[in-house]
């Protein structure tokens, strides 16, 4: 763990605190003025998110440069805090992990930027959508540069303020402005639990800086702190990162503008979970427990959010869940301690996921809005670009050599067979299994056979400026495989070491027996999909209908949401209606009132006092002098 | 010595006085203006006053380095940092205190008086005089200085509840002067000195309790005390905060606590500062009075005016639970919160200045009711002090209530930090309520609409000036990093 | 007894008996006449001290000024003068407050300078004196009061003019 401070010639590094302000100042400029810029709002908000990525880019290679061991530089803005012994500074960290995330945040959102120009073209609030989401990456990048636990904090909030505000950007419709509410009430039981982990650590580090916090975090706290921390910690990522028991807000929140999706609910946003267990790894590490707990809910998560996916009629619900799966994963590789492959799947998953939402966007833009994959079919012959370049994400997503999705997917399963978790191995297996079906399904329902509506007949592709992002990311998911693969020198695995750790090694199957069942699940798995759902030779709507209740079980993603409803919701607003019509009334009111009158009461003898006469006033004071005269003479 | 025919003088290094006298000379200017111009222009008034106090903030400035003797001029005047951040804050809130009245004057109804600027000039230089006098003759003095200037201010409109409210300001505060002076003699009788080093010197290591030096103490207590509006000595308060014009109000209620806090410090840390286990309970009781009283009676107020007076009542005991903890870990929280309370008061008096309209018809709190429709910007400024008022984070108020409060526990007195953040918590019930009726309620339809009022330009610029206290609340809250390092580098007291 | 103590004798005896006539005098104007004789007795005794100055500036401000500030001020009020008009109940009140600032003053005075305690030297308050230290220690101050009164005359003049203006 390369923690340390940076060395003196940091200068080449200095600009840091540039790339998160340089989207702030975008969003600032479209927040005041957004409304009179008119469609330059959005060329300006790509052109500060793209400024900040020319700058990340060229901070990393500065970084890259040095040797493996002082890739850190920590840049102290100012001091913050400062309350007796405990300070807190406005610190920014750049190592390898925090590169590889701004890389991400601000390549994607570059991509997601632009497309949304043509996306949000003719919308009411063109410059206010800009002006959030540059704000957006603003936090994001505050979130990952972040030297401090409160820091990230705010980072944290922050894109949570910003995904609220965005899921319900079209707050007329009262169900966006409902979802909103609900990712936002949803990550919060996440982020108070994390809070209280802050506290936590503040209590046993009487610091919040990663450097005292995780440099040797073992000398100072007992394992069974470090349990709890880790575990509140964790909640709080698995309220950002959608995963189960809190994954329900993550498919509703596809009510806001896809390239909302695509940036905050599919890359970005929703990975800051991942980055934070990566980030605090030495916290879990100490603890067996956090580390477990991490592994199953993420697995867990993973084949629970397949199964829904797989029964998905709306486009984007499909994708969601298949997101809050792919996390699973993600979390699945960070519980046995293989960060660097959590970090892969991050990156991948980046570019594959957010091609897949900007291309279900281009499809909805091509055809009025719609969502209903029943209603689809053949696009691929109307919108040739959006088509293959979306083949090329589901390609990568169900893992097929040699695209991004298959060295990262492969690589956990193959920890996991290597590291003796045999049934993990399985189960995992079972997930992209699942996830070649899903992805599959949605591909060949979409894509291929014949259009099932008059307006998948006469859909048509989308404007250059949401087309160019498709390709770049498409090229992004091919080309970032072999980046991704561990061993070769210079890719992610080896630069990440110093932070993430050595990939964890152990006996199991060979290698290249591992890929040669993972390639054989996963075009096996996309050949069912295309024999059901586009050979024409299954009537898959009666296949269906045959498998109900399952079917609907799984689409209405098992009914977790009504069990919420029933068990926490309902039993809430009945609570809510006891306590607004009794406890209120009766004993609420009874203490205000009583307050009230205690007030008055109060209030009657202060005006005694308060008469208005000087003469009064003068006695209360000559009363008030003796009483601190005989105060002070009974201590002498 | 008396057959001598030279009188020896002291050296006169003058310089840590400049900013006193840059202050006397810009307000004889504005005198003399009043005098002998034919016709007056209220512009010009403000420019004077504007430009005496930016000069005397340069001087200040530079005194912030200044490396000569610690105290000068026969050792009645301090020359330390403490001293330079206190007279910057003052200088600020005299600004807004000019900016705010020139807006006043100009659309309120009441009559222009030339003496405002001068008077106001006056007043600052009474209040930049304590915070740096280092004789306690010379701190009599200059709060006579600056409370005749703000008795004839509170009186200056010649409204009927102003000409009332000088009147009480002016026989209590008399009254409190000669407590304030029979504490001075006491302490005199104490230590055969009244320069506060001297004192200190006298009063360490003599052992026994002296009941003379306590009894001095206890009675400048009772001086300051009135001057902060603690209580009990805090009966004038909300008289004469109600009957002031509005931004005269801002003003005093900002400077004063600023000024008489300086001076109290001086008087506890340096001069008493032998005697800290006699003075912190006096502290003690009425940093407790204060703020269970202010925030009792603040609850049954029905005028905007009155409700921020008590609240000031409570806010002086909050910065007295600081001031507990003696030394430089006192100083440091009361002096933050001095910052932090001078620029939401200001800010709510202020707003509360250009809600009340023409003749300041519009204070009751009932005024209030749909404010957010009529006057968005009045009403989230308003929002904003109020927050910060209450302690109610991301706002300078919350993070200036942590640090006396922390400063006080650090001090053992946490039973007096219970009281105050209990008491915090039942204050925030009478600041809430305002932001409640303004956004939760439609404003009544026969109430006058902000859209008639007169003036729409002045009612913009006054609005304009709160920009400025409203930024520092937001910013002091969110980084109050940014003025820690100073506030540390003026908590040493140098004597 | 020296010729000093017999002289303070006199002079306590007289200011004693005067400060009671101020307070048990029916008519105010005799009140406040008794008042002038108790005010110059504190300042014969300030003399006597050797406190030049102090003996001086009492007898000219108490008497030249504060007294004649009280006369005024009950003719311009139109206060009753007359007998029987300044009785209040609140006798026993004042006689208590009087008994607790004699006793806690006497306590206090003991304790500071006990009459055991070494004879200090006593410092003669002459007018060169005080006017030398005036000029050298507490120049300042003494220019503070000059502005002071100037920032009161302003005031007066604000609030007096006024009246005019209405």
């Amino acid at each position: 763990m390369m923690l340390g401070p940076s060395l003196p010639e940091a200068s080449s590094l200095s600009p840091l605190w540039l790339v998160p302000a340089v989207p702030l100042l975008g969003a600032v400029i479209n927040l005041f003025s957004g409304r009179r810029l008119g469609r330059s709002a959005g060329w300006i908000a790509s052109t500060s998110v793209g400024a900040a990525f020319v700058l990340s880019l060229w901070l990393v290679i500065a970084l890259l440069e040095r040797s493996a061991e002082s890739r850190v530089h920590i840049q102290h803005l100012f001091d913050w805090i400062s309350v007796g012994r405990f300070a807190v500074g406005a610190d920014l960290r750049l190592d390898v992990l925090s590169a590889t995330m701004i890389l991400v945040v601000t390549g994607v959102g570059l991509l997601i930027h632009v497309y949304a120009i043509g996306y949000m073209e003719g919308d009411r609030r063109y410059g206010r959508f800009f002006a959030y989401l540059n704000l957006f990456v603003f936090f994001m990048l505050l979130l990952v540069l972040a030297d401090n636990y409160l820091l990230l904090y705010v980072g944290w909030e922050g894109v949570g303020l910003c995904s609220y505000l965005l899921i319900g950007f079209w707050f007329e419709k009262t169900e966006n402005a409902s979802a909103a509410r609900k990712a936002f009430v949803t990550t919060r039981i996440g982020d108070t639990l994390m809070l209280i982990g802050l506290a936590l650590i503040v209590a046993g580090f009487g610091s919040l800086d990663f450097g005292a916090v995780l440099g040797a975090p073992g000398d100072t706290i007992a394992k069974g702190t470090a349990t709890a921390i880790s575990l509140l910690l964790f909640a709080g990522a698995i309220g950002k990162s959608a995963q189960v028991p809190l994954h329900v807000w993550l498919p509703d929140a596809m009510a806001g503008p896809t390239p909302v999706s695509a940036l905050i609910h599919a890359a970005t946003m929703v990975t800051a979970g991942v980055y934070l267990v990566v980030r605090s790894a030495p916290l879990f590490e100490l603890s067996g427990v956090a580390l477990t707990v991490v592994l199953i809910v993420g697995l867990v998560t993973a084949l629970f959010a397949a199964t829904c996916a797989l029964a998905q009629d709306d486009i984007k619900r499909v994708l969601a869940y298949s997101t809050v799966s792919q996390l699973g994963f993600m979390f699945m590789a960070a519980g046995m301690r293989f960060y660097t492959g959590a970090m892969f799947m991050l990156v991948a998953h980046a570019f594959y996921k957010a091609l897949m939402f900007l291309g279900a966007g281009s499809v909805m833009h091509g055809m009025h809005e719609e969502t209903d994959l029943q209603r689809m079919g053949g696009l691929i012959r109307r919108m040739p670009i959006t088509g293959w370049t979306f083949v090329v994400g589901a390609f990568a997503l169900a893992g097929v050599f040699p695209l991004a999705g298959f060295f990262a997917k492969d690589q956990i399963l193959e920890i996991a067979n290597h590291t003796g978790r045999t049934w993990i191995y399985l189960l995992g297996t079972l997930g992209a299994l699942l996830s070649a079906l899903y992805i599959g399904r949605l591909v060949f329902l979409a894509f291929f056979g014949s259009p099932r509506s008059e307006a998948a007949e006469h859909a048509h592709e989308s404007p250059l400026v949401m087309t160019v992002p498709l390709l770049a990311l498409a090229a992004g998911a091919i080309l970032a495989g072999p980046l991704l693969s561990t061993s070769a020198e210079g890719t992610l695995a080896r630069v990440l070491e110093p932070v993430t750790g050595p990939v964890p090694h152990g006996e199991g199957l060979p290698t290249l027996a591992l890929s040669g069942i993972a390639t054989a699940i996963a075009l096996g798995a996309l050949a069912l999909a295309w024999w059901v759902y586009a050979s024409g030779r299954v009537e898959w709507l009666t296949l269906r209908e045959r498998l109900q209740p399952l079917p609907r079980a799984a689409g209405s993603g098992w009914y977790v949401d009504r069990a919420y409803s029933t068990v926490f919701v309902n039993p809430g607003a009945a609570a809510a209606r006891f306590t607004a019509n009794v406890f209120d009334t009766k004993v609420v009111d009874g203490l205000v009132n009583g307050v009230g009158t205690g007030t008055r009461r109060l209030a009657a003898v202060g005006r005694l006092l308060q008469t208005g006469f000087v003469r009064s006033y003068a006695l209360a004071f000559l009363l008030g002098a003796v009483g601190v005269l005989v105060w002070v003479g009974t201590r002498l | 010595m008396i057959g001598q025919a030279v009188l020896p003088t002291p050296e006169l290094v003058f310089e840590p006085l400049l900013p006193e006298l840059v202050l006397v000379v810009f307000a004889m200017a504005g005198l003399l203006y009043e005098a002998l111009a034919k016709r007056t222009e209220a512009v010009v008034h403000l420019s004077i006053g504007l430009v005496g106090v930016v000069l005397a903030g340069g001087t200040s400035l530079w005194l912030w380095d200044w490396d000569g003797p610690a105290t000068v001029l026969g050792d009645a005047v301090s020359a330390d940092r403490f001293a330079v951040l206190a007279r910057l804050l003052l200088l600020v809130v005299a600004a807004l205190g000019l900016l705010l009245g020139h807006q006043y004057f100009a659309r309120s109804g009441d009559e222009q008086r030339g003496e405002f600027t001068p008077l106001l000039l006056f007043a600052t230089s009474g209040m930049t005089l304590i915070v740096a006098s280092a004789d306690l003759i010379l701190t009599f003095l200059a709060l006579e200085i600056l409370s005749l200037a703000l008795y004839v201010l509170t009186g200056l409109t010649g409204r009927r509840a102003a000409n009332e409210a000088a009147m009480k300001y002016f026989l209590l505060g008399a009254f409190s002067s000669a407590f304030f002076l029979y504490g001075v003699a006491m302490a005199y009788g104490a230590t055969g000195t009244t320069k506060i080093a001297a004192m200190a010197l006298a009063l360490t290591g003599t052992g026994e309790a002296q009941a003379l030096a306590v009894l001095g103490f206890a009675l400048l207590a009772v001086g300051f005390a009135f001057k902060v509006s603690a209580a009990p000595f805090h009966m004038w308060t909300p008289d004469v905060y109600q009957g002031a014009p509005t931004p005269i109000t801002a003003f005093m209620s900002a400077a004063t606590k600023v000024a008489a806090f300086g001076a109290l410090i001086r008087v506890l840390d340096v001069a008493f500062q032998a005697l800290a286990w006699d003075w912190a309970p006096v502290v003690w009781g009425l940093a407790a009075a204060s703020v269970v009283i202010g925030s009792i009676l603040a609850i049954a107020q029905t005028n905007v005016k009155r409700m921020l007076a008590y609240s000031s009542i409570a806010h002086a005991g909050f910065i007295l639970t600081g001031l507990t903890a003696a030394g430089s870990a006192g100083i440091r929280a009361a002096m933050f919160y001095l910052v932090a309370y001078a620029a939401m008061t200001v800010g709510a008096f202020g707003t509360v200045m250009v809600v009340s309209g023409r003749g300041e018809k519009r204070t009751r709190i009932g005024d209030y009711t749909g404010l957010a429709r009529t006057n968005p910007i009045a009403a989230a400024l308003m929002t904003l002090f109020l927050l910060s008022l209450a302690g109610i984070p991301p706002t300078a108020g919350f993070i200036a209530k942590v640090n006396v409060f922390s400063a006080a526990i650090d001090a053992g007195y946490w039973v007096l930090a219970l009281i105050g953040v209990v008491t915090s918590v039942a204050a925030a019930f009478f600041y809430l309520r305002v932001i409640v009726l303004m956004y939760m309620q439609e404003p009544e339809p026969a109430a006058p609409s902000l859209t008639e009022k007169v003036g729409i330009g002045a009612e913009n610029s006054a609005t304009a000036i709160l920009a400025i206290p409203a930024a520092a609340t937001l910013l002091l809250g969110v980084f109050p990093g940014v003025i820690v390092g100073i506030i540390r580098d003026a908590s040493v007291l140098r004597w | 007894m020296t010729a000093q103590e017999y002289a303070f004798a006199v002079i306590a005896a007289v200011g004693s008996i005067s400060a009671i006539a101020v307070v048990t005098a029916r008519n105010v104007v005799h009140a406040a006449l008794y008042l002038v004789v108790a005010l110059l007795s504190v300042g014969a005794t300030f003399l006597l001290l050797g406190a030049e100055f102090a003996g001086w500036v009492q007898i000219l401000i108490y008497v030249g000024a504060i007294v004649i500030l009280f006369l005024f001020g009950l003719m311009l009020t139109k206060a009753p003068i007359g007998r029987d008009t300044l009785d209040n109940t609140h006798r026993w009140v004042g006689l208590l407050v009087a008994a607790g600032v004699f006793a806690g003053l006497a306590f206090l005075i003991q304790d500071a300078f006990p009459l055991d305690a070494e004879p200090f030297e006593v410092f003669h308050g002459s007018t060169s004196v005080v006017g030398e230290s005036m000029f050298r220690d507490f120049v300042l101050p003494f220019e503070a009061i000059s502005f002071l009164l100037l920032a009161a005359l302003i005031g007066a003049i604000v609030l007096a003019r006024k009246d005019e203006g209405n």
